[in-house]
Parts: structure tokens; C-alpha cells; sequence
């Protein structure tokens, strides 16, 4: 008897993982390719690899540590590691406020897509927030 | 009667005006041989050379010197406008002056040359980068900030972060 309320409760449990998980799924892990890169957080996170990742950096700092300073500088950084360990990175110094924006709102429904040129100044940067990612 | 004099006076001095003017306006400015002469009579300075020419018995302005010259003018005042020699891809930066002296910034930089050194990039070597770059000017923290992305990007630094490398 109990052996019957336990695989009943597994296959309800199955199901209703099944159910959780509906929808269309075109995660994507890190690619990079040059000098671009991109891939979905969730993805990229729950990845079998132990290497890849994906995302961007805002960083901001009073020249000198004088906080008095109201000229914080700003800059903008992305990153992706793909599996076999290879990695693209980009930055802007004093981004476009969209830019910020864009960075800011990254989270595990993302997907990043990032390139620039061969000194390493990001020149577009597109992200995406969308169920397919999760 | 007068007034009527006086009506038909004006009315021919302002046809008149109108017909010269209208010549002026519409005459060819670029009649070959035209003699470059200011209003008075003058041989106009070298910038306004080409602006003014008369053909015939008209006074012409040609216009394309004197775009050129408001070009040249507005490229003169942007290029000593603060900011000016930006990398396309960046906003303008605010005004910004480091306090740091010359010799910390150049403690900075060999610090930051330091930490790249060893070869690899982990969490330690990122907040020291941080720090360091708080010292320097925008042209330094330029050239460090893209000698570190070069150096990550050609597989020359291992980068060993948990998450961004800088």
C-alpha cells in the first residue's frame, strides 16, 4: 500500500513539474566569437560546465576616494566565458545612460548579446528579457 | 496733388530698388572673371576673398566660402571645447581633474601594471584595480582599463573572478 502512495506521488509531483516548466525554452549558453559574445543567464548558469558566464558590470568611483567629488565616474563592462574557457570582454567608460539601464535590468530572464572593437570598447549591447530564457 | 507727386516718387525709387536688387539676387555667382571687390570698393581680405565678387554691374555673395569658413569656425571652437577628442561610443565625460599627484598616478599605474603581471586575474587583483583606478586621469584609466580587456581578450590573463573580471 505504501509502495502505491509513493509512486503516486512521484508521478503527481512529475506532472506537475512538467506543468511548471510548460512553455518555450530557447535558452542558449555562452558563445563567443571574436569579438562578440552572448548567451542566457539562467542557461549559462545551470550549465553542465563548469567554466561559462555571462553578464555586465557597472562600476563607479570619486577620482582620488573624494567623496565631495560629485563627477562619480561611471563604467560599463561585459563579460562572457564560454565552455571551453575562452573569453570576450568589452567596456565602456561614462556609458550612455540607456546603456546603464540596459545593464541594470539583466537578470535570470535574460539574454545578453554584446560586441565591440579589437581595443575592447563595447559597441552595442542588446539584452533581452523574455520567458523563452527561463 | 502733392501727395500725389510724392505717391508716384516713391512707388519709382522702391520698382527701381526692387529691379536692382532683383538683378543682384539672380545674376550668376560664378561668372568667370569676376573681380573680387568688398562693398566699397576695397580688394576684400584673404578670408572674404571668393565670398564677394561683382559681375557686371551687380555685387554677388557666394555662399559655399562661407559655409566653409562657419565650418572651419565650428570646428575650431568644438575642438577647444572641454571633452573635445572623445572616443566616438562614449558620452561626454563630466570635467573631471585628479587630484592625485603625478607620482601616485604613476604608483598606480605601475601597480596596476603589477597586478597583470602575475597572469592571472582573480577577485584580489580586481578590487586592487578598482582602487587604483580612482588615481588616475581619464587618458590613463583609458590605456589601463584597455591594456587589462586586451590582455583578457588575447588569453594573456587568466581570469579567475567570480563573475565580471573588472
Amino acid at each position: 500500500m505504501n509502495k502505491f502512495k509513493i509512486a503516486a506521488a512521484a508521478t503527481v509531483g512529475l506532472l506537475l513539474q512538467a506543468h511548471a516548466f510548460a512553455g518555450v525554452y530557447t535558452g542558449s549558453s555562452v558563445t563567443v566569437s571574436g569579438s562578440t559574445a552572448s548567451g542566457s543567464v539562467y542557461a549559462t548558469r545551470f550549465s553542465s560546465d563548469t567554466r561559462a558566464g555571462i553578464g555586465c558590470y557597472l562600476g563607479a568611483y570619486v577620482t582620488n576616494a573624494d567623496i565631495t567629488n560629485t563627477s562619480a565616474n561611471v563604467y560599463l563592462s561585459c563579460s562572457a566565458t564560454n565552455s571551453a574557457g575562452t573569453t570576450y570582454s568589452c567596456y565602456v567608460n561614462n556609458p550612455p545612460a540607456v546603456w546603464v539601464t540596459m545593464a541594470a535590468s539583466i537578470n535570470e530572464v535574460s539574454w545578453i548579446y554584446f560586441y565591440g572593437d579589437a581595443q575592447g570598447h563595447c559597441q552595442g549591447l542588446n539584452v533581452e528579457q523574455n520567458s523563452n530564457n527561463l | 496733388m502733392s501727395k500725389f507727386v510724392l505717391v508716384g516718387v516713391s512707388l519709382a525709387l522702391g520698382l527701381g530698388a526692387g529691379i536692382l536688387l532683383d538683378r543682384n539676387v539672380h545674376s550668376p555667382s560664378q561668372g568667370s572673371g569676376a573681380t573680387e571687390l568688398s562693398a566699397d570698393g576695397v580688394v576684400p581680405s584673404a578670408p572674404l576673398q571668393g565670398v564677394m565678387a561683382t559681375t557686371g554691374s551687380g555685387v554677388t555673395l557666394d555662399l559655399a566660402p562661407i559655409r566653409a569658413m562657419v565650418r572651419e569656425e565650428l570646428a575650431a571652437a568644438l575642438s577647444r571645447a572641454p571633452g573635445a577628442g572623445v572616443q566616438a561610443g562614449s558620452s561626454s565625460p563630466p570635467a573631471e581633474v585628479s587630484s592625485a599627484s603625478p607620482q601616485q598616478q604613476q604608483d598606480a599605474i605601475q601597480a596596476i601594471s603589477g597586478l597583470m603581471e602575475g597572469g592571472n586575474w582573480g577577485n584580489d587583483e580586481r578590487a586592487s584595480f578598482h582602487q587604483q583606478l580612482g588615481q588616475l586621469d581619464p587618458q590613463q584609466r583609458e590605456a589601463a582599463m584597455q591594456r587589462l580587456v586586451q590582455a583578457i581578450n588575447s588569453g594573456n590573463l587568466r581570469v579567475a573572478t567570480a563573475g565580471a573580471p573588472f
